[in-house]
């Protein structure tokens, strides 16, 4: 009983944690003026409304079977594209960086949501016994990991041109 | 520990950047919470953010020009409350409010913002020999603690724990 009440503190944290991003991810799809930008930040946004759902249907098994089974839920669409050079923004929105100041603090702001997510869900995983919880975990990590990287990439391609841009650079 | 001019102001550009997110990340809360007091709590730390911003470009002029830099009237100065005035939202808002509200995600990543902050300044404070570079950090830690404790407070307020 003890297991199960810690256990659905951990799935109500987790469900906050990825309001806390859907919400930040729909105020940045709302901000841009980028049209790649706008989809993209719409697709981190639909991802953490399907982690909420993941959570919630855990939340469910769990107190109404008992058991929670990992393979359910494991196929389950990842929305965002990573693999192009630019994941985020479009190649034009190179050209208009100087004033992207909303857009490059979204990015920052993005990454450390995403890192809050990944060690979340790291510490739960190894806080959890049962293998399938654990296996959802370390699979939302991952997931979370994926959102990182396309964060991270966007924001080294950028960050350099920016600072000279904005005038941050120290020279 | 820092000391060469080039390592200072790559730690200030680090800050600034910082500043800069959190000033754009308040600055969209307030346009996008409903509440006009909320909106007025955000427009005040966004306003925070940017007196912090200008602190530090003073600070990075200074060092790039290796002129002085005073801190002295700025920390004799008040810092001003209204940012931090509790509660942020009206009592109207409040008895609306549901779990998933975006004002309370906004109270949860301002929060973020501001421990990373903290976290910053205070690490950089106490690797620093620059005198300037210490007392300007060590300031800045204080002013993001009081965000912090803030925030987490409005939270609370929220959700009906105070």
């Amino acid at each position: 009983m003890e297991k199960q009440e810690r256990l659905f503190q951990i799935v109500k944290d987790a469900i906050r944690v990825e309001n806390d991003g859907y919400q930040f991810y729909r105020m940045a799809e709302e901000k841009t003026t980028d049209p790649k930008g706008k989809e993209v930040f719409a697709s981190l946004a639909k991802d953490e409304t399907n982690h909420m759902q993941i959570l919630k249907s855990l939340y469910q098994k769990v107190k109404e079977d008992k058991q929670f089974k990992f393979d359910e839920v494991k196929d389950m669409k990842h929305i965002l594209e990573t693999t192009s050079e630019s994941p985020i923004f479009s190649e034009a929105f190179k050209g208009r960086l100087g004033q992207s100041h909303f857009e490059m603090s979204a990015l920052s702001i993005g990454i450390l949501l995403e890192k809050n997510s990944i060690d979340f869900y790291k510490r739960s995983a190894q806080e959890s016994e049962e293998s399938d919880i654990k296996q959802l975990f370390v699979y939302l990590a991952d997931w979370e990991g994926e959102h990182l990287r396309a964060l991270v990439k966007q924001q080294k391609l950028l960050q350099e041109d920016y600072w000279t841009e904005a005038r941050f650079y120290p020279f | 520990m820092l000391e060469k001019p080039a390592q200072i102001i790559k730690v200030l550009r680090e800050a600034i950047q910082a500043e800069n997110d959190g000033y754009h990340f308040y600055k969209s809360a307030a346009a996008r919470t409903k509440d006009p007091k909320g909106k007025a709590a955000f427009r005040s730390l966004a306003q925070d953010e940017l007196d912090h911003v200008s602190a530090l470009k003073g600070l990075q002029h200074a060092v790039r020009s290796k002129s002085e830099f005073k801190l002295g009237r700025k920390r004799q100065a008040k810092r001003p409350s209204h940012s931090t005035k509790s509660p942020f939202f009206s009592a109207e808002f409040k008895k609306k409010l549901k779990e998933h509200h975006f004002e309370l995600s906004a109270l949860r990543i301002g929060q973020m913002l501001e421990r990373n902050s903290l976290e910053f300044y205070s690490k950089h404070a106490k690797r620093s020999r620059n005198p300037e570079l210490k007392a300007l950090f060590s300031y800045l830690a204080d002013w993001e603690k009081d965000h912090l404790r803030a925030l987490v407070q409005q939270e609370r307020y929220l959700k009906g724990k105070l």
